[in-house]
């Protein structure tokens, strides 16, 4: 059985809020969102107490920007499934010494206490890109990559790729339902009707680009883009950037000293 | 396949996204050599394509699934650097909005993934199809088909590697896995490519990437063989 698997959850769904953490401009939630990511995941083994603190932080932010628990932990639970069978491996791998075997299975100390970190990381930084995602919408988020020093022609091509990735997965469904209509199959799709359908979908995308090269040109594109100037920081945000990397920086150095 | 944040280290990572920076860069000035106004549409568009692509699953053994990576599929139909850089946009989003695949590891991916499945892909393609003849179809499909497993297990046993040197798995116990579930992930791979490359061959040859022969050459030679067979 072959299945269409279309992301459910909307994104940027509490990007309207209003509190302290909406009002920075997204180029300072990207660059606080980046640094508590790089301080959770380069923490040593078994950092636990640091890795509190960090939940402990990650805790206050979701608090002040309103958005709601359940909502995120149905996000995190549905994207630490995925990242399951990579850490069924690491459970498994067995160094140190076994602390239970079952048949070929053994669980030893040392891949216990890997597997346990990687898992605490990942969770993590899962949980700080979730709320930056959130909260923020995704042309805004584009601009703050911009805004980094990230290639402006690459910033348009992310933009125009997100314009039309849901007019395209729309698309796919539908040539999917209709695929499935004239077959009258009761298996979801098979092989070689996938293979048309994704052709036919290329054949369709490419003379969209085309189109809309055309329509652009016509409205007078040359190829460059007008640049929004971006607002400059404001003395809170510069505060919150740099209390952000006072964190990252300490937490880190702190841990690998003891260590 | 996507690595997640937490399971590489600092060296690697870095290492990765180094590496990755320079191959995008250079993708993207090949790529605007190419294409010069149409990028931002034409690169736009194949970008959502192969996103779209990707949200197929096909079904593992043991009741995992697999999807398809795009990385052969994007070589054949947009050349290796446009392809790179489709592939590459489609997993720089995933990390950053999706949540499939690290920020910190991204670099990894992208080579993984972006790069190493695209560029072996295409070349691998090439090289097989001009090794069996460069124009029928069956030598398209076996190049196709090839390339496409190929790129994905290749692929993976990095993943496992990189794994192995940021001393998260033994190496001894990671490759096989990774390996063998992409030896399987890697035939759905195959078929598929195969059966996007199949259509557009049979509609639009032109659309492929250094198109081979028109297929109205093919079409003329069996009535001039029944000619001269008179």
């Amino acid at each position: 059985m072959i299945l269409l698997h279309v992301p459910t959850f909307s994104l940027a769904a509490y990007a309207q809020g209003d509190s302290f953490w909406h009002r920075l401009q997204p180029r300072v939630r990207l660059a606080v969102a980046l640094l508590l990511v790089l301080g959770a995941v380069l923490l040593p083994e078994g950092a636990w107490n640091y890795w509190g603190l960090y939940a402990a932080v990650l805790a206050i932010l979701m608090l002040l920007s309103q958005v709601s628990p359940v909502a995120l932990l149905r996000r995190l639970a549905v994207e630490l499934v995925f990242v399951g069978v990579l850490l069924l491996t690491i459970l498994l791998s067995g160094r140190g010494t076994p602390l239970w075997t079952w048949g070929p299975l053994v669980i030893a100390d040392g891949s216990l206490l890997t597997f346990a970190s990687v898992l605490v990381r990942s969770a993590l930084s899962l949980w700080v890109l979730n709320l930056l995602t959130l909260t923020t919408a995704a042309p805004s988020l584009l601009q703050a990559l911009a805004g980094f020093g990230c290639p402006a022609l690459l910033v348009r091509v992310l933009e125009s790729m997100l314009r039309y990735v849901a007019v395209l997965v729309d698309e796919l469904g539908s040539m999917q339902r209709a695929a499935q209509a004239r077959s009258g199959a009761r298996a979801l799709l098979r092989w070689n009707i996938l293979g048309n359908l994704l052709g036919a979908l290329f054949l369709r995308t490419y003379g969209r680009g085309e189109r809309t090269y055309l329509a652009m040109q016509a409205r007078g594109f040359t190829g460059r883009f007008p640049e929004a100037d971006a607002r400059p920081w404001r003395p809170d945000e510069r505060l919150v950037t740099a209390a952000a990397a006072l964190f990252a920086v300490s937490t880190l150095t702190l841990a690998w000293w003891r260590l | 396949m996507h690595i997640p944040d937490g399971f590489l280290s600092l060296p690697v990572c870095l290492a990765m996204g180094l590496v990755s920076l320079v191959i995008l860069g250079i993708a993207l000035r090949q790529v605007e050599r190419q294409f010069a106004d149409r990028l931002v549409p034409l690169m736009g568009v194949s970008a959502a394509f192969i996103f779209a692509a990707q949200m197929i699953n096909f079904p593992v053994l043991g009741g995992t699934s697999g999807h398809l990576l795009g990385g052969t599929l994007a070589g054949v139909l947009l050349g290796p650097w446009a392809g790179t850089l489709a592939v590459m946009v489609v997993f720089g989003v995933q990390a950053l909005l999706f949540q499939d695949g690290g920020i910190v590891a991204l670099g990894a991916n992208l080579f993984n993934m972006g790069f190493v499945g695209t560029f072996l892909g295409y070349y691998l393609y090439r090289g097989l199809r001009t090794l069996l003849g460069g124009t029928s179809w069956l030598a398209t499909a076996t190049g196709t088909a090839v390339a496409s497993w190929v790129s994905v297990v290749t692929a993976s046993a990095l993943v496992a590697v990189q794994l192995a040197l940021s001393g998260t798995v033994n190496l001894a116990v990671v490759l096989p896995t990774m390996v063998g579930v992409h030896a399987l992930i890697g035939i759905g791979e195959a078929i598929l490519t195969v059966g996007v490359v199949s259509f557009l061959w049979r509609t639009r040859p032109d659309l492929i990437f250094e198109p081979p022969a028109p297929p109205l050459l093919e079409a003329v030679q069996p009535v001039k063989e029944s000619i001269r067979g008179r």
